[in-house]
């Protein structure tokens, strides 16, 4: 059920919180097999909902998600639960605080029932890389979920909550929207405070909410947003406005068709059943055009080498003294080396020594530049396509979910799922991925590309696309 | 961009990991191949680029520190201090 329907009816005293929030709980217990949760809350979950029945016995507002059972990546920090970003290295760590996005959400009434699986600190497209196992698509159990949030996207796809908070640094939130059939949205950088989130790719992550509705993941934005002094990166520009209308009206918008995306000789059912579903938005009035930006091609390099680059920077907190386990060893060089080869597993080792070769003077920093400077030059081209467009449209996976294993063995042809989605993370452009049909069964996504700060229009968009 | 197992070895030492010699040369091959990937780049010059604007940042103003309830939040914790287990060899 839609967040906004279940919070207006526990608001109005029509259902009790601890019902909603016992019923969410038996849903993950039952879909236990899909290894979705790392860990269920359910006595932290419950006296929260009890707490909001009690104020709704007082007469007072627990807030907009009053009694909304909400899952979290395992990333994301809350006060006094574990923490382990899908990573052994950080087994046995305790959060000391509360991510700002997820206070924030606390403080309107919304109830973490549990703590979802993903690939290792964010590296992965397809949840295979979580140290506590792969999470199963819940539409397909043989074929993956996408990731790396892969918990938070098989929570909502599996309904057993409305609303799951994932993170996104090259598409890690909308890829495994597109794969599970639900909503996912990456905001424009800067619009949600990434405090309390476990750092991959500074420049780039952002959390973002993962929903079954349009509807929902603007109202979970919108109530996340804003200023934050615990995150300098954070935008004081206010989102643009949206307001839900049942009737779609495009009238008088236009659409940008990626011109590097739409070749003439793709005929990929994919591609097909996406082009079908904006055929949809042009009967409700919006016109489509070609656009052309020729950086696109250089994406998937250009975000592996500056990810990789900070992540090597970002990873290197993590030697085992501060943050969870540490190997038992005789001195500090070789607790440092044991703890890291013993608690990354091979894609976040493989990034770490990519990452570290990219800033090594005299070998690959030139590369670094390079990538420097295709994402400034994306971002001009972004700009500018979208002073003639309102949105971009293009598929959000070139592929619907793969079967689990498919791609383990190659790492580039995993990176090449993430070849839509890590434009508009390199740029810091809105881009949100709505259901958009089905191939073989399996469901498709249609990414939609905003104006930096314009939120609104991508959830405009989106919402003409779902009816919801 | 070929990489050869002695270039690996100054990696996984800078980022702290350890690479048994038995798989210095897969770890070599694999990166090689993902830096030919990569290299598709090089084609890109930085001519004509507008530099991104700059980050937002908050005024420069300090501020009082919490610091007082993040360690009172950890695991263990004394005097003020968060404390964690002896490293054997660190002084």
């Amino acid at each position: 059920m839609e967040a906004a329907i279940i919070a207006g009816a526990v608001r109005m005293g029509k259902r009790r919180a601890v019902d909603v929030v016992s019923r969410a709980l038996e849903r993950a217990d039952a879909v236990s097999d899909l290894r979705i949760f790392t860990k269920l809350q359910a006595e932290t979950a419950l006296e929260a909902a009890a707490k909001v029945d009690a104020l709704i016995a007082e007469g007072k507002d627990p807030g907009r998600l009053a009694g909304v059972p909400i899952a979290v990546k395992d990333n994301i920090a809350e006060a006094h639960q574990p923490l382990t970003a899908g990573s052994k290295l950080l087994e046995g760590y305790i959060a000391p605080k509360t991510a700002t996005a997820l206070a924030r959400l606390q403080s309107e009434g919304a109830i973490v029932i549990g703590r979802t699986n993903m690939d290792e600190f964010g590296m992965g497209s397809s949840g295979e890389n979580s140290a506590f196992g792969a999470t199963l698509n819940p539409l397909h159990k043989a074929h993956v979920p996408g990731g790396s949030s892969s918990g938070s996207a098989a929570a909502v796809a599996a309904s057993v909550v409305p609303i799951a908070l994932g993170s996104d640094t090259g598409g890690s939130v909308r890829q495994p929207a597109s794969f599970c059939g639900v909503v996912g949205l990456k905001p424009t950088y800067g619009r949600i405070s990434r405090s309390g989130l476990v750092a991959f790719g500074s420049s780039l992550d952002q959390i973002g909410p993962i929903t079954r509705t349009v509807r929902d993941a603007a109202i979970a934005t919108h109530i996340m947003s804003g200023i934050d002094p615990l995150d300098s990166t954070t935008i004081s520009e206010p989102m643009t406005e949206f307001r839900a209308s049942r009737k779609a009206q495009l009238e008088g918008t236009t659409i940008g068709l990626p011109s590097q995306c739409w070749q003439e000789h793709d005929d990929s059912p994919v591609r097909s059943q996406v082009r079908e579903a904006i055929s949809q938005l042009e009967k409700y009035g919006a016109r489509v055009q070609p656009v052309d930006l020729p950086s696109l091609e250089a994406a998937i390099p250009a975000y592996y080498l500056l990810t990789s680059a900070e992540a090597a920077s970002n990873l290197s907190r993590f030697e085992g003294i501060r943050f969870g386990s540490r190997s038992d060893a005789d001195d500090l060089m070789s607790t440092y080396i044991d703890t890291r080869t013993a608690g990354f597993g091979p894609e976040v080792q493989r990034r770490i020594l990519l990452g570290t070769f990219a800033l090594a003077e005299g070998w690959a920093d030139d590369l670094y530049r390079r990538a420097d400077a295709v994402r400034s030059r994306m971002r001009t081209e972004l700009d500018a396509a979208l002073q003639t467009v309102d949105v971009l449209a293009m598929p959000t996976a070139p592929t619907t979910a793969f079967r689990l294993g498919e791609k383990t063995s190659d790492p580039i042809e995993m990176y090449l799922s993430d070849i839509y989605t890590t434009p508009p993370s390199l740029t810091g452009h809105p881009a949100i991925s709505v259901p958009a049909g089905s191939v073989n069964g399996l469901p498709v996504g249609l990414q939609l590309i905003g104006r930096r700060g314009d939120e609104g229009s991508v959830f405009r968009f989106g919402m003409a696309m779902t009816g919801a | 961009m070929a990489v050869d197992t002695d270039t690996v070895k100054d990696m996984a030492l800078l980022a702290r990991i350890d690479l048994p010699a038995d798989r210095l040369e897969a770890v070599a091959a694999e990166m090689s191949t993902i830096l030919e990937f990569m290299g598709a780049i090089s084609k890109w010059d930085g001519d004509g680029v507008v530099p991104p604007p700059p980050t937002a940042r908050r005024p420069d103003v300090p501020i009082e520190p919490k610091h007082t309830a993040l360690i009172e939040a950890a695991a263990h914790h004394e005097a003020g201090q968060i404390v964690v287990p002896p490293i054997k060899g660190a002084s």
